[in-house]
């Protein structure tokens, strides 16, 4: 018995040494790893636009729920770092994730990009870091040229790496998928397309006459509401008035944080490339 | 045994990559380039010194049914540690050894040495056996990552970091074709083959004029 | 009493006089009309390719006996000499000769020899070397110079040539059939995939009429025995009918899997290797059957065009295992019942 006592004091004091060496370790590197991943993307930025100084920063959702952060550049231009995990639909990096920081102008045009981080093997898929690989973005954009690769697609407009098709494919993926999210959402400098501008009024109507005014059934957010106020096929679920006005207030409350934040730029500098 | 002989048996006849073979993954996956071996094998040789050094300390206080998991816990703080200090101050060689960082938690050599060395000897001589297996691995990793590149990419990278980098083009890639496989995992496992059989063709050599 | 001395040995002890050089002359006597084909087809550079190959084969062999310590006569025993030979018939005849040479190297040093010599190897060189070279060199490898009449054509099954430096390259029948069915479907012409005098591809997998002539030359002198080439070849054959059949448009007919490819040169000469192919019949069905299973797959669905030599080298890791398993009953062989 006596032995046992000992065995688990042991264990648990080395474990709360442990504990507190991390803590420690943790608490002095912290700082320097986020201020590292910043630098890495500052320096990208400046690789892309090297007379953009001062970048202003802004934070993006994207269709996944990813925050994206996004860098306006004068002119209208910027910068953001988009990975194999921020969309879906992308094919799969060879070995874990690829991040890569694509510039573009006021059109939706391919100024420049760059690989923030990637584990593809060395001298094979690694070499999507080349700037005689990577440098094939340039000027394209979802209109012109044909974000595909070629080995795949005879009409696209990317060589492959020879030997690294995968990884080839992964970036042209996100490359491609970087700039659908940046028209459909990030893109203020782009023409509003016809979609978004359907948006923008129906958010400027629901502000007006609220969720419940009219017309509001073209909004995608108002799905909920209308389960709520159809009378549920098969189970009858009865709702009192009271309940109900209840759950409208409760959905109207969501909607209104989930709008705002999306629109309004986000005050706190959050870290881009993190801890692992 | 004399300090002198703990510390170069590392080297040569205790190898731990060529005559222990303990640490096979990560001597196959990193050595991808010569750098990355260098890199690899200098996190490993600073993780297990200290390793050896708090475990020989400890040794003697840890009950005998958990030294294994007091170990694991000793390792895996100092690697996270290692991982953290790497990714703060040096978050190229980090960005290029990321994902093997966390497993020399895992590594035998490690582990290997706790047990085997490091829990029986004095301070002194485990930091010596740490240093000298660190650097033994280390050097092995370098040369096994230096065949692989020269054959598989026609470059020999010595050193590489921000913007400072040290890289011989041993030949250009346009004229002679390098041997793909050998960056590749296969190719991994052949160099370190022939390397095996070419230590103990010297050590019959040696044992033969001796 | 007369005195008579008895000499003591291992099985077997009927022997037809045959051996290792028999054998192998037998083998080399049945590429002949392949190799014919292919220099007729692609000229000196086929030629070329052949005798590296082979001369590297036997002298490799040779450095690799002397450093072993080993008789080195045993180098022209024909082993080595037919290793370098299928080696050189699965290469591109405007391959380079440096290549052929990591080749053979890659057949006899690591392949072989490193595994202790003749018989002891668990895969067959010659298709060790080709994987080995289709992943380390992988544009050498899948470019594919135009054959004797076609020089001037813009297009083979649909799919455009390229002019490359020396040469007009294009895409084999099976990879014009990946690149796009439904263009090259209408193409294929079994005719020159028969003969082989019009078709794209390695050295020695060109002709099928050549192969088969060899292979049945195999199966009269009794070298190889039936069951595997039939195993393959009907395996192929099974799988390419069902999908045929369900999709014509996307699916190439059977004639066109057996007659296109190396499915001849690798059922008839490679799978049927002595030491790399199970003993025993039942084994060799299931082997066969593997071999053609997994090629056919990997021509259909997988990343490569052609898929024969994975699926024998895969195979090959299997055959242990089938040789443990099927071991024939010995005549009047009964289970010993468990008393219950």
């Amino acid at each position: 018995m006596n032995n046992m006592v000992k065995m688990v004091v042991t264990l648990s004091l080395i474990s709360a040494l442990a504990a507190g060496a991390l803590a420690f370790a943790d608490k002095m590197t912290r700082k320097k790893i986020a201020m590292q991943a910043k630098l890495k993307a500052a320096r990208a930025v400046k690789k892309i636009f090297p007379d953009c100084a001062a970048p202003v920063e802004r934070i993006v959702k994207s269709k996944k729920g990813e925050a994206i952060t996004v860098y306006d550049c004068p002119g209208q231009k910027a910068c953001f770092i988009f990975s194999s995990n921020s969309a879906s639909g992308i094919s799969r990096p060879y070995s874990g994730l690829i991040r890569v920081m694509v510039g573009v102008d006021s059109r939706g045009t391919i100024e420049g990009v760059e690989v923030i981080t990637q584990s593809e093997t060395p001298g094979l898929g690694a070499n999507i870091e080349e700037k005689s690989w990577i440098g094939q973005f340039k000027g394209l954009s979802l209109t012109k040229g044909k974000l595909a690769v070629k080995k795949v697609d005879r009409t696209g407009s990317i060589d492959a790496i020879s030997g690294a098709t995968i990884s080839s494919k992964a970036v042209t993926g996100i490359v491609k998928a970087a700039l659908e999210f940046y028209a459909a959402s990030g893109g203020k400098s782009a023409a509003p397309s016809e979609k978004a501008r359907n948006q923008r009024f129906n958010r400027a109507r629901q502000r007006k006459h609220g969720v419940m005014g009219p017309r509001s059934r073209a909004n995608r957010l108002s799905a909920p509401l209308r389960a709520i106020q159809r009378k549920p096929r098969g189970k009858r679920v009865r709702r009192n008035k009271k309940q109900l006005e209840g759950l409208k207030l409760q959905l109207r409350e969501k909607i209104r944080m989930r709008s705002s934040r999306a629109m309004t730029p986000a005050r706190t500098m959050q870290s881009t490339g993190g801890a692992k | 045994m004399s300090a002198g002989k703990e510390f170069t048996k590392g080297f040569w006849r205790e190898n731990p990559s060529l005559v222990l073979l303990l640490g096979m993954c990560p001597t196959l996956a990193v050595t991808t380039s010569a750098f990355n071996g260098l890199g690899m094998g200098m996190a490993t040789t600073v993780v297990l010194i200290g390793s050896n050094i708090i475990i020989s300390l400890i040794a003697g206080i840890i009950p005998k049914k958990v030294r294994i998991p007091s170990y694991i816990v000793v390792i895996a703080t100092l690697v996270t540690m290692v991982d953290m200090f790497m990714a703060a101050y040096a978050p190229d060689l980090h960005s290029a050894l990321g994902l093997f960082i966390p497993l020399i938690v895992v590594n035998c050599i490690i582990l290997g040495r706790a047990e085997a060395f490091a829990s029986k000897n004095s301070v002194g001589y485990a930091a010596l056996d740490g240093i000298g297996m660190g650097l033994g691995f280390a050097l092995t990793l370098f040369i096994l990552g230096s065949i692989r590149e020269v054959l598989g990419n026609g470059t020999l990278t010595v050193f590489k970091y921000k913007e400072v980098l040290l890289q011989f083009v041993v030949y250009h890639k346009e004229a002679i074709r390098p041997v793909l496989v050998f960056i590749l995992a296969p190719g991994a496992f052949i160099a370190l083959g022939f390397l095996l059989a070419f230590k103990n063709y010297i050590d019959g050599f040696k044992k033969k004029n001796a | 009493m007369e005195n008579r001395t008895f000499a003591v040995a291992n099985s077997p002890h009927v022997h037809d006089n045959s051996s290792i050089q028999k054998i192998m002359w037998n083998v080399f006597l049945a590429l002949i009309p392949a190799t014919f084909v292919s220099v007729y087809a692609f000229g000196f550079q086929a030629a070329r390719v052949i005798a590296v190959s082979t001369i590297a084969a036997v002298v490799f062999e040779y450095i690799a006996l002397l450093f072993m310590k080993r008789d080195w006569r045993a180098c022209f025993d024909g082993s080595a000499a037919v290793t370098g030979l299928l080696l050189g018939l699965t290469l591109p005849s405007n391959i380079s000769t440096g290549i052929i040479l990591i080749g053979s190297f890659v057949a006899i040093i690591i392949a072989k020899q490193v595994f202790g010599g003749l018989g002891h190897n668990p895969f067959n060189p010659a298709l060790t070397a080709r994987v080995f070279l289709l992943i380390a060199f992988p544009g050498p490898l899948t470019t594919w110079p135009l054959p004797r009449g076609l020089e001037n054509a813009s297009k083979f099954m649909g799919v455009a040539t390229t002019k490359v430096a020396d040469a007009v390259t294009t895409a084999t029948p099976l990879g014009a059939i990946k690149q796009n069915a439904v263009q090259a479907m209408p193409n294929i012409n079994i005719n020159d995939l028969v003969f082989g005098l019009q078709t794209p591809g390695s050295i020695g997998e060109i002709s099928a009429l050549a192969l088969l002539l060899g292979g049945i030359w195999l199966l009269y002198k009794k070298i190889i025995t039936w069951h595997i080439p039939v195993a393959v070849i009907a395996s192929v054959g099974f799988v390419a009918l069902i999908t045929w059949r369900i999709d014509p448009k996307h699916y190439a007919d059977p004639f066109f899997h057996f007659f296109a490819g190396g499915l001849f040169i690798g059922a008839f000469f490679m799978a049927t290797d002595y030491v790399t192919a199970p003993i025993f019949s039942t084994g060799k069905l299931i082997y066969g059957a593997g071999v053609g299973l997994l090629t056919i797959i990997i021509r259909l669905w997988g990343g490569y065009p052609e898929g024969i030599s994975f699926a024998i080298l895969i195979m090959n890791a299997v055959t242990p295992l089938l040789d443990r398993w099927t071991v024939p009953k010995p005549f009047g062989f009964q289970k010993v019942r468990s008393k219950s």
